[in-house]
């Protein structure tokens, strides 16, 4: 018995190690750039013959990093971008980042693709670099982007979304009567103490 | 005989608008501004072999749905799909801003022979009653109840210094949206670059309210509000964050609420009373959410759920399900 609750013990404590340390990853979809998030202030993003800069905000409520190295965008053979991340638009919650934005280079051929994907947490490993404000100036839209990004919920989130459950149940009509049970068995224990109580007077 | 003719011509071109018309920016709107959702208050529709629940519509869109219809998605239950009998001008949905309110349909899901005890998922569809091949949106049943579940506090301090120990269990609403023109001239719902993450927490006399604003950095005002109501049917409070001052005021005279803002002004915690949310028994209220931030003459209103006009109607809140 005992050596059975260890080995579950240790299971639910590999389970949740599992949980907490496993990559959130979401596929990334490349976009016309929004004229409003378009500015000629700040360093301007770097950019080479025949790439593409794709920018954007990532601010998923699931998305929480403990460092700015620990985001990475990658092509579906696993290649690596780096990311130039706008150290303004750092935004901290309880003390992990949990919004920022960003801007990487994608060669011009590549933009079609649908493979690439966005990657985040404590095990990814990136070489991104950290700049004070990023100019994206409404020159060359041709070869500007934004991302977006599309995610299924991670069985590790915690599941502060409740459910409504469809019930189908051929008792339901009976289901009501649970609630009755706890005044039922208040009453018939004062009952069974007025009698005994009568008992002992007799 | 011509007059005549531009007369009727020009008076088929102002009531055409006037009326809702079916083009892409109807069904584009929808998607983030026909508010849909269902009361079913305990998380759980039990069924025998029938039962009903309501589903609320409000249009906060900027123009009228000429035909609106709602069908039930699901193989083990069929629907039954009722207009209210109160729903003035059924299937047209005014919207709001044309002095439209909140209508609903009751459905009656009957379950089919042979489906067995279980649990079910099923989803509502709703589609334009003149062609039902057009549809404005479909949601699942959860997604439609919205309920957002409120964790029990451990041990706050009201102190600006916001723990993870304290918060990490915290139920979160983040996703705040403006709402503006968009491309094709029609308003839409687009995610506000400054966000708010406002977290909840309860014990059995208050509730815990974290909340944290991004940017903002060279603001003359900024303020975040919390509009709460114990039930759909009751009027909304609201409750003022100001991040500047650091300071939370009830438009409720005599609510005592207790708050502290982080050293750098980017947080505030606060403590609310239970009373002002149905009292120490109730199990669940509503609540929404908006922050207005002025920076020079800019003035940017964000919306945790719907905009301007939802911020009215508890029907279109969260519903958020206090721990017992």
């Amino acid at each position: 018995m005992n050596r059975a609750a260890t080995i579950a013990a240790v299971l639910t404590f590999l389970a949740l190690l599992c949980g907490r340390t496993a990559a959130e990853q979401a596929s990334l979809q490349f976009l016309p750039p929004d004229e409003s998030q378009l500015s000629a202030t700040g360093a301007p993003a770097p950019s080479e013959p025949g790439t593409a800069l794709v920018f954007g905000r990532l601010d998923d409520p699931a998305f929480s990093v403990d460092d700015p190295s620990q985001v990475t965008v990658a092509d579906e053979n696993g290649k690596q971008f780096p990311l130039l991340i706008e150290e303004k638009s750092l935004f901290r919650d309880l003390g992990r980042i949990v919004s920022m934005r960003f801007v990487f280079a994608v060669p011009e051929k590549e933009l079609a693709s649908d493979g690439f994907q966005l990657k985040w947490g404590p095990e990814v490993r990136a070489a991104n670099v950290v700049g004070e404000q990023i100019a994206l100036a409404p020159i060359a839209r041709e070869r500007l982007r934004q991302f977006r990004w599309s995610r299924a919920p991670s069985s590790a989130e915690p599941p502060s979304v409740a459910t409504i459950e469809v019930i189908a149940d051929s008792h339901a009509g009976w289901y009501f009567l649970w609630y009755l049970l706890p005044i039922s068995v208040i009453f018939a224990l004062l009952t069974i103490r007025k009698i005994r109580a009568r008992h002992s007077t007799d | 005989m011509w007059r005549l003719t531009l007369c009727a011509l020009l008076l088929a071109a102002c009531i055409t608008p006037a009326r809702a018309h079916l083009c892409n920016d109807v069904f584009a709107q929808a998607k983030d501004n026909l508010a849909v959702k269902v009361d079913i208050r305990d998380g759980q529709l039990r069924i025998a072999q029938e039962a009903s629940f309501r589903v609320y519509l409000l249009n906060t869109m900027d123009r009228d749905i000429v035909s609106i219809n709602l069908e039930v998605k699901s193989g083990e239950f069929t629907g039954q799909i009722a207009p209210s009998s109160d729903w003035k001008g059924y299937p047209l949905l005014r919207a709001v801003k044309g002095g439209g309110k909140k209508e609903f349909f009751t459905v009656t899901l009957r379950r089919k022979p042979g489906i067995a005890d279980g649990k079910y998922k099923i989803s509502l569809r709703l589609f334009n009653g003149q062609n039902a091949s057009q549809e404005f949106k479909s949601v699942e049943l959860e997604n439609a109840a919205d309920i957002v579940a409120v964790s029990r506090a451990n041990e706050i301090k009201i102190d600006g210094q916001a723990q993870p120990a304290e918060w990490g269990n915290a139920a979160l609403c983040t996703d705040f949206y403006t709402y503006s023109s968009g491309r094709g001239g029609f308003a839409e719902n687009r995610k506000a670059d400054a966000q708010v993450r406002v977290r909840m927490l309860s014990d059995e006399s208050n509730l815990y309210c974290l909340v944290n604003f991004q940017g903002g950095a060279n603001a003359q005002a900024d303020e975040a509000l919390m509009y709460v109501a114990p039930t759909s049917s009751d009027a909304p409070v609201a409750i003022t964050f100001d991040r500047l001052s650091g300071k939370v005021s009830c438009a409720r005279p005599g609510v005592a609420i207790e708050a502290a803002a982080s050293p750098d002004k980017s947080a505030i915690e606060c403590r609310i009373p239970r009373g002002l949310l149905g009292g120490q028994g109730a199990k669940a209220f509503c609540a929404n959410f908006t922050r207005t931030l002025t920076t020079g003459q800019a003035k940017t209103v964000t919306y945790w759920r719907g905009n301007s006009y939802s911020v009215r109607d508890p029907i279109i809140f969260g519903q958020f399900r206090l721990a017992e």
